[in-house]
């Protein structure tokens, strides 16, 4: 997201300017009521405009909040910008006063009404609407361009250029920024109020330094153009004042020439007007001339005396009765303009007759009102005026007005075209870029404008102006002034005010976008911060509580551990002891501490070590996951300890910190018993072969004298014999019995040939097989090979199977013996017809003391041991034994063998 | 009196009835015969005489055959005697076992098992061979 989008930016100018606009005006407002203002009310039009404008933009800002305000604020808004489009369309706009007013007292209640409803509305609705900030924001920046735009019109075009209305646009623009980047809705950073505060604060100061900055520079460059203009206007008033004055004095010195002589011929006066050299001198004056006062019965006795001078067609203008008579006989320079004026009676005219009326009865010079020259005979007309000079009678007491009246003899006037008189004045006077106005009173209107154009009476900015008076020849002449825009514009400090602005405006914006970005980041850094140490804590709760259950944990662990009932060991792959529990210390019967520094190996049964040590390495190569089994341990006294160890081989993922995890339970007991089991067995077959062996010899060495036996005590010697046979065979099979179930088998692995195992077994049942013309066919096929096997068992299993095979055939009949060799094992095929095993029964042939009941009933020799244990003991080789068998018919047994059976 | 070629065989059997019928059944085979009951006595005889053979039964009193094997063992010349183990024990027993690879007898024999005539033609065997 860009760091400034223009959306922000216009978002700022208009909730600034609604702000600054709306506590301007309310300030106006405020200070108008209360304070009084001097505005006239046509100023307060404009002002109407722009202030409904702004106090609708305010509400428009708050409208964001508060719907009712907002709503009130837009119909405002409307109402004037509708009047603004008549006031530039000409329009009657005066209807929309009605609603706004331009009187203050109007519109003070109505703006009062507004404001508070803008205070008041939050207390009825405060919604807060999500685009309505963007909108007002908008539709506020535009109508701050336009109200100023308005504004700036009223007055003069030129003060678009005026520094102050510039800035004041630019200040709000300022403003509006600061204040939309920290107001908008959407910004990523949710400024906190203290930093919003500090911006706006930021924004605020140094665009009110700048301006202050501007302002004071722009007020130091007016208090000095006003002083300049008012030593210029001021040295304008005198000169004029000065150079009129001038010319009271030729006028003075005209008279006094009437004075001085007795006479004064037309000739005298050209020449003395002549001498004067008007035109050069006293540029402006139109001439100096003299008007007589004519009685009504001395008229035309005067008009023949004019007319004999060479004028013939001399008469008193205009024409009439009147009470008295005053004419214009001498008008020098008696130029064109001037023959207009002879003979012409001033006193008909009202404005110099008051004039001359003043003069004659003060005594005092007098100027008249603005007049229209009767000189004015072409297009080129100008404001005129008059001054009277009186002229009395010599030697004539002139102390009262009645005095005066009665010795009037005439005038030495002149008549001034004002703007030639002025121009005149200042032909080669730098007036300095001031324009000004003379009117013959205080009241500056057209009626007594002498000079100039009318002012505008309401000018919009501060430009320069001054009404003075000064007072001429009876008449209070004022002279009004105006500084021209470019007044003072060589002056070099004018300038500054707008680099000033320019500069502050420069600096004032590059602090602000500083200081928000010091802000913002601050912001977001404090923002990531806190996120941060939410998640941290989060995390730190996380793992606090995890690190309390692993502790709960491996507290219980490490307690199950020390107080198991079995005892528990940690060993390293290289056997030694790294940990050991109670109850193994106990078996064990050394202490921790010795444990530690001994191995396995030297406090187990060497022989069992052996294995051990075998079982522990396939663990490490990762043959197998973890065993059982039976060793003595060593007791610390010395004495064996019979205990069943499990153990696993523990290691993480990444193959290190692996160790053997060992536990060792004591079976002495269980040892103890099946010792005893297993001794009693040894013993008890020890004892009962021992009078079987007995029997045998004596039985043996009694049959080995068979001179002296007959054939009766013969046989009666082999019964007993086989008998005897039998009963070993007995405890024979009872002592292998027991020792399957113990588990005390132990097998002698060595090479063996099955196949000659097989052989000697046929042939040693042969003689008896013959007995019953029973045959045994051995056949072999496969690739021989020796197998690793026990030769006693190898020799039980396959007796048993093969005498169960002899005993159970059907005279006549052959037993079928099959060796077959195969890749991976061996098998032997044993089968006979005979009896077979009934199907009912087959499931339990090979379960202890069983013997079906077909062969029950016809020998009841057998024990029904010889198939269980042949069974365990093929199963103990990982052989496989099974049987195919009919009644009556063909039974077949299969042993599978492995080669290596150990 | 013994001839240079009779050889001298004694016996160590502790049941009477075994006894009587080894000892005539090896006179029988010209052997001279020398007999004791327990191990004890069976050591005494076996030092004093050097037999050409010795057959021993394992479970007997005072001294078993075990104990006689470690003794004789221990002997100079009881090192390198000839013993037959005759025993109703079996092989599979594991202190028989045990005794058999330490002490090495010549054969080991389970008297039950064994018929007198296939004994004397072990005896035989054993005699002939060094």
């Amino acid at each position: 997201m860009p760091f400034f989008s223009f959306k922000k930016i216009l978002n700022t100018y208009l909730y600034s300017v609604a702000i600054l606009i709306f506590l301007i005006q309310l300030w106006y407002l405020l200070s108008y009521y209360f304070f009084g203002g001097q505005e006239s009310a046509a100023n307060l039009d404009t002002y109407t405009v722009s202030t409904f404008l702004c106090i609708s933009i305010g509400l428009y800002f708050f409208a964001q909040y508060r719907r009712i305000a907002g709503i009130i604020g837009l119909i405002l808004m409307v109402i004037s910008f509708l009047k603004i489009i008549a006031m530039f369309g000409g329009l009657d706009y005066q209807l929309f006063d009605y609603f706004l007013g331009t009187n203050t007292r109007s519109y003070i209640p109505i703006s009062a009404i507004l404001i508070a409803t803008a205070f008041v509305s939050p207390l009825i609705d405060s919604k807060n609407d999500s685009h309505l900030p963007e909108v007002t924001s908008l539709t506020v920046f535009f109508l701050s361009i336009f109200g100023w735009f308005i504004y700036i019109n009223g007055g003069f075009v030129s003060s678009l250029v005026s520094v102050k209305s510039l800035q004041s646009l630019i200040f709000f623009i300022l403003l509006s920024l600061g204040i939309f980047l920290v107001y908008h809705e959407n910004s990523i950073i949710k400024f906190k109020k203290k930093s919003q505060f500090q911006i706006i604060m930021v924004l605020i100061s140094t665009v009110g330094i700048m301006l202050a900055a501007t302002f004071v520079s722009e007020r130091f460059i007016y208090n000095s153009l006003q002083r300049q203009f008012e030593n210029q206007t001021t040295i304008i008033k005198n000169e004029f004042a000065e150079r009129l004055q001038l010319y009271i004095s030729v006028l003075e010195g005209g008279k006094g020439f009437f004075n001085a002589s007795e006479n004064v011929t037309r000739e005298e006066w050209k020449t003395y007007v002549d001498t004067l050299d008007l035109n050069t001198n006293y540029p402006g004056i139109q001439g100096v001339g003299y008007s007589e006062v004519v009685s009504p019965q001395d008229k035309s006795d005067y008009i023949r005396r004019i007319r004999s001078q060479g004028f013939p067609n001399f008469k008193i203008h205009p024409e009439g009765n009147r009470d008295v008579y005053t004419s214009i006989i001498y008008l020098e320079p008696f130029d064109e303009r001037n023959k207009e004026a002879f003979g012409y009676d001033m006193f008909s005219n009202e404005v110099r007759r008051a004039a001359m009326e003043r003069a004659r009865d003060t005594g005092e010079p007098a100027m008249t009102d603005g007049v229209l020259l009767v000189q004015e005979i072409d297009d080129d007309i100008q404001v005129g005026f008059l001054i009277y000079v009186p002229y009395y009678s010599t030697d004539a007491d002139l102390s009262t007005v009645e005095s005066r009246r009665q010795n009037l003899i005439g005038y030495v006037y002149s008549p001034f075209r004002t703007n030639d008189l002025v121009e005149g004045i200042f032909k080669n006077f730098d007036v300095g870029n001031i324009n000004f106005s003379i009117y013959t009173s205080n009241i500056i209107n057209e009626e007594n404008r002498l000079y100039g154009k009318l002012p505008d009476m309401n000018p919009q900015n501060d430009e320069l102006h001054r009404s003075t008076s000064m007072s001429i020849a009876g008449k209070e002449l004022t002279l009004y002034f105006t500084a021209q825009s470019n007044f003072g514009r060589n002056f070099i400090f004018n300038t500054a005010p707008f680099f000033i602005l320019i500069t502050g405006l420069g600096i004032s914006l590059l602090s602000t976008m500083v200081f928000y970005a010091i802000v913002s980041s601050r912001q977001r850094a404090e923002l990531y911060a806190s996120q941060l140490t939410k998640d941290l804590q989060k995390q730190v709760t996380t793992l606090k509580s995890t690190i309390n259950e692993k502790d709960r944990f491996s507290n219980m662990f490490e307690k199950a551990f020390i107080h198991s009932p079995i005892g528990i060991s940690i060993v390293s792959l290289d056997g030694k002891w790294i940990r050991a529990n109670d109850e193994l210390v106990h078996t064990l019967g050394y202490d921790t501490d010795t444990l530690t520094e001994t191995s396995i190996e030297d406090i187990t049964y060497p022989k069992d070590w052996l294995v051990e040590e075998a079982l522990n390495q396939k663990l490490i190569n990762g043959e197998t996951n973890a065993y059982q089994l039976k060793k003595r341990f060593i007791h610390k006294k010395g004495h064996e300890v019979w205990t069943e160890i499990s153990v696993g081989l523990v290691e993480d993922s990444n193959k290190e910190d692996r160790f053997f995890i060992m536990h060792v339970r004591d079976i002495t007991t269980e040892e103890g018993v099946d010792q005893a089991k297993t001794d009693f067995v040894s013993l008890a077959s020890h004892q009962m072969r021992t009078p079987l062996s007995s029997i045998n010899w004596f039985v043996e060495m009694l049959m080995d004298d068979k001179k002296s036996l007959t054939k009766k005590q013969q046989s009666y010697l082999q019964q007993i014999n086989q008998s005897s046979e039998r009963m070993v065979t007995l405890i024979d099979n009872l002592l292998n019995i027991s020792r399957v179930e113990l588990g005390t088998l132990v097998f002698n692995f060595k090479e063996l040939d099955t196949k000659e195992i097989i052989s000697d077994i046929i042939d040693a049942y042969a003689k008896r097989a013959k007995e019953n013309k029973i045959d045994f066919k051995l056949e072999i096929s496969g690739d021989q090979k020796t197998i690793i096997g026990d030769e006693v068992y190898m020799n039980i299993v396959f007796d048993n199977i093969i005498a169960n095979a002899v005993k159970y055939a059907f005279p006549e009949t052959t037993i079928d013996i099959d060796v077959k060799y195969f890749p991976a094992h061996m098998t032997v095929s044993i089968s006979n017809k005979g009896y077979g095993i009934p199907s009912g029964e087959q499931s339990q042939i090979f379960s202890k003391m069983y013997r079906a009941n077909n062969i029950k009933a016809k020998d009841s020799e057998g024990f029904g041991l010889g198939l269980y244990l042949i069974k365990k003991i093929i199963n103990q080789l990982n052989g496989t034994i099974d049987f195919v068998s009919e009644e009556n018919e063909t039974t077949t047994f299969n042993v599978t063998l492995p080669y290596d059976q150990e | 009196m013994t001839t240079q070629t009779q050889k001298r065989i004694l016996v160590v059997e502790d049941d009477q009835a075994l006894n009587m019928a080894l000892v005539e059944k090896l006179k029988d085979a010209d052997y001279v015969v020398d007999t004791t009951f327990d191990g004890e006595k069976g050591l005494e005889v076996a030092l004093a005489k050097k037999p050409d053979l010795i057959l021993l039964d394992l479970l007997m009193p005072v001294m078993d055959g075990y104990e006689f094997m470690t003794s004789l063992r221990a002997d100079e010349w009881g090192n390198t005697a000839k013993v037959i183990i005759l025993t109703n024990f079996s092989m599979s027993e594991e202190k028989v076992a045990q005794t058999v690879i330490d002490k090495k007898p010549l054969s080991f024999l389970v008297k039950s098992s064994t018929k007198l005539k296939h004994l004397v033609g072990y005896i035989k065997e054993a005699l002939s061979s060094k």
